[in-house]
């Protein structure tokens, strides 16, 4: 579906059609779905925190103005809903950006080195990436968003969703040469 | 390496990077061939995060889910349609409960006259039908309609029958007798009267 299909079913929904939003829920529930449960890791608490991003596009349908894409408006929601389950669950003590710098000596072998059989060892290192990485890296590498997009769901700079995703990366080779180092 | 074109790459590997930063970030690859290795490492994590297996979404489940709740929210935004529903909802309990007691009343009536049944062997129910007065059968070409006629006629009503050898039973508020002349008196029609003990 286009982005202005999307955005005429939107509209739809705003004026209180309610096959028109089961059909936006069909549209992206599985996408945030996915999203939602990278980060919280439950799939009950996922299911919850979807039920109320889309009864929020309820609410707010008739808000959107079109200033960004509908995906990066129900990604934004979505995002917000999760960080603000998250919080009440355990309170974030620690900025997520102001973590210590992991020094890149990892050798461009690592590059090379992934391969078909070395897929475990990408998705556990992806689980031990921080949340505000794994949720940069999901938004650029499963939904291929734009940084200037994810900036907006994520509510932060966009310079801040690059360097993010520069950490991320690097916690990934760190982590990944680690398992390869045991593995050997 | 350069720091701005290591932050682009991982947008210029998901499609998204345009213009002049695509531009920029080609011209370092060729520049630059340790880029490479970056690229390739990116484009497989990029193939994994995609590739990763996770459950089943909610599906049509989660939109049963969704639609209730949207039913709920109607009802808060609505205080006339709560009001409806929270009435509703106690009528459905006040007739659930008269539906129980019903219930419990029906099993201490079975359990209170069943025993007298079973003791006097039969019973009749009341209001069964009324004793008849005259048994009469009718002419093998008689209509419905000649009967009903005669029957409506005479105030005679019919409180049961045909039998299987096509008797009625008839019952009258008027003087039996003079119904048994009236009806003798319609050969026609009617081929035996009978009173009954």
């Amino acid at each position: 579906m286009s982005e202005k299909e999307s955005v005429e079913l939107l509209q739809q929904v705003a004026k209180g059609d309610e096959k028109a939003f089961a059909d936006f829920f069909r549209l992206y529930e599985n996408r945030l779905y996915r999203f939602i449960l990278s980060k919280l890791n439950d799939s009950f608490e996922a299911s919850d925190i979807l039920n109320e991003t889309f009864l929020e596009v309820w609410r707010k349908a008739g808000t959107f103005e079109g200033r960004s894409k509908v995906s990066t408006w129900l990604f934004g929601i979505a995002y917000y809903k999760t960080m603000d389950r998250m919080r009440k669950k355990k309170p974030m003590l620690i900025d997520e950006d102001n973590f210590p710098e992991i020094v890149d000596e990892t050798p461009d072998a690592v590059s090379c080195m992934i391969s078909q059989d070395d897929a475990g060892h990408v998705r556990h290192c992806l689980e031990t990436l921080k949340e505000a990485h794994r949720s940069v890296m999901q938004l650029a590498f499963f939904e291929d968003m734009a940084y200037g997009e994810i900036a907006k769901i994520v509510d932060c700079p966009e310079n801040t969703v690059k360097t993010r995703m520069f950490h991320a990366k690097k916690a990934m080779k760190h982590c990944l040469q680690g398992r390869m180092e045991e593995r050997s | 390496m350069n720091k701005d074109i290591m932050e682009l790459l991982p947008f210029y590997v998901n499609g998204t990077l345009e213009g002049k930063e695509k531009d920029k970030v080609e011209q370092a690859i060729i520049d630059d061939p340790s880029l490479k290795g970056e690229l390739h490492f990116l484009e497989r994590m990029r193939e994994e995060v995609k590739a990763q297996e996770v459950e089943n979404s909610p599906g049509e489940l989660g939109l049963k889910r969704l639609q209730k709740s949207l039913e709920q929210e109607k009802l808060k935004s609505d205080p006339i349609a709560l009001a409806r529903s929270k009435i509703a909802s106690e009528q459905n309990r006040t007739w659930r409960a008269i539906a129980v007691a019903a219930c419990v009343l029906l099993m201490i009536q079975t359990v209170i006259v069943a025993p007298h049944w079973l003791q006097n062997g039969t019973l009749v129910a009341a209001g069964g039908p009324s004793a008849a007065d005259i048994s009469v059968t009718f002419a093998p070409d008689a209509t419905e309609s000649n009967i009903r006629g005669l029957l409506l006629g005479l105030n005679l009503s019919i409180v049961e029958g045909p039998s299987a050898l096509g008797v009625y039973h008839l019952s009258t508020d008027d003087d039996i007798q003079q119904a048994v002349q009236a009806l003798k008196s319609r050969g026609d029609l009617v081929e035996s009267v009978q009173v009954e003990n």
